[in-house]
């Protein structure tokens, strides 16, 4: 196993998640391919990893007063809702254009916020 | 702070997730374009919305076995200090600064689903039959 490269990858997966405050975008891929983790254990370990990040940055942003404590629980509870009814809604549509829409509103969304 | 449309983001954010689609990285600049809130505010309230998320998911997981607890302990090491430092820069830097960051990671991603062949997808393809 690749300890080094283990910590540098969780280095990275740590600063992008603290700094722009998403999950683990680039960690299942990086697992796959640079530590060789199968596919089957990439998503469970991800989120194994991702939760006590997460933990430490909220932390932060919490003594900073950037957490709206408010706004988080409707998120949560409209978040629920739609998960239930997304994930009955998987077999019914094709992924790869799920994909597509959402790599171009990503894209629109993005340059709103380069530019706004 | 406007009700329906908190309403609207979060289920839509629900339903990507539900999908295996990121919802986190939506939700950032929907709190943002669509109800005015600093970048450091969405990023902070995400951030705390995904954490009993998570946990549920995790527990799934664990059920089916499907954790590697030695690879998970070297990157939980460098990624718990990363995540102090990356959220204390967040913290410090100019809320349109951050948001223009947040933008160019947007077009990265956005660039990388619309190339790749992505796993995730593939993954739930194979699952229903599978088992």
């Amino acid at each position: 196993m690749k300890r080094g490269l283990s910590v540098v990858i969780g280095f990275i997966t740590g600063i992008v998640n603290g700094l722009l405050g998403v999950g683990g975008t680039i960690l299942v891929p990086a697992m796959i391919y640079f530590l060789d983790t199968d596919r089957r254990h990439s998503h469970g370990t991800a989120l194994l990893i991702i939760f006590p990040t997460s933990l430490v940055s909220t932390f932060v942003y919490y003594q900073n007063n950037n957490v709206d404590i408010n706004l988080a629980w409707k998120l949560a509870i409209g978040g629920i809702v739609g998960s239930y009814i997304g994930a009955k809604a998987l077999r019914k549509l094709k992924m790869t254009w799920v994909k597509r829409i959402f790599a171009i509103v990503m894209i629109a969304a993005g340059i709103r916020m380069v530019m706004g | 702070m406007d009700t329906m449309i908190v309403v609207i983001i979060s289920i839509a954010m629900g339903f990507l997730l539900g999908l295996g689609v990121g919802g986190g990285k939506l939700l950032i600049p929907a709190l943002v374009l669509l109800l005015g809130i600093t970048q450091q505010i969405a990023q902070g309230t995400t951030l705390a919305v995904f954490l009993p998320i998570s946990l549920i998911a995790i527990i799934t997981h664990m059920r089916e076995k499907n954790m590697s607890y030695t690879h998970a302990l070297y990157l939980v090491i460098g990624s718990v200090v990363g995540a102090y430092l990356g959220a204390k820069i967040a913290s410090n830097i100019d809320t349109d600064h951050l948001r223009k960051i947040y933008g160019g990671f947007m077009l990265i991603i956005g660039a990388y689903e619309m190339v790749s062949k992505d796993p995730k997808t593939r993954l739930h393809y194979k699952k229903p039959k599978e088992a």
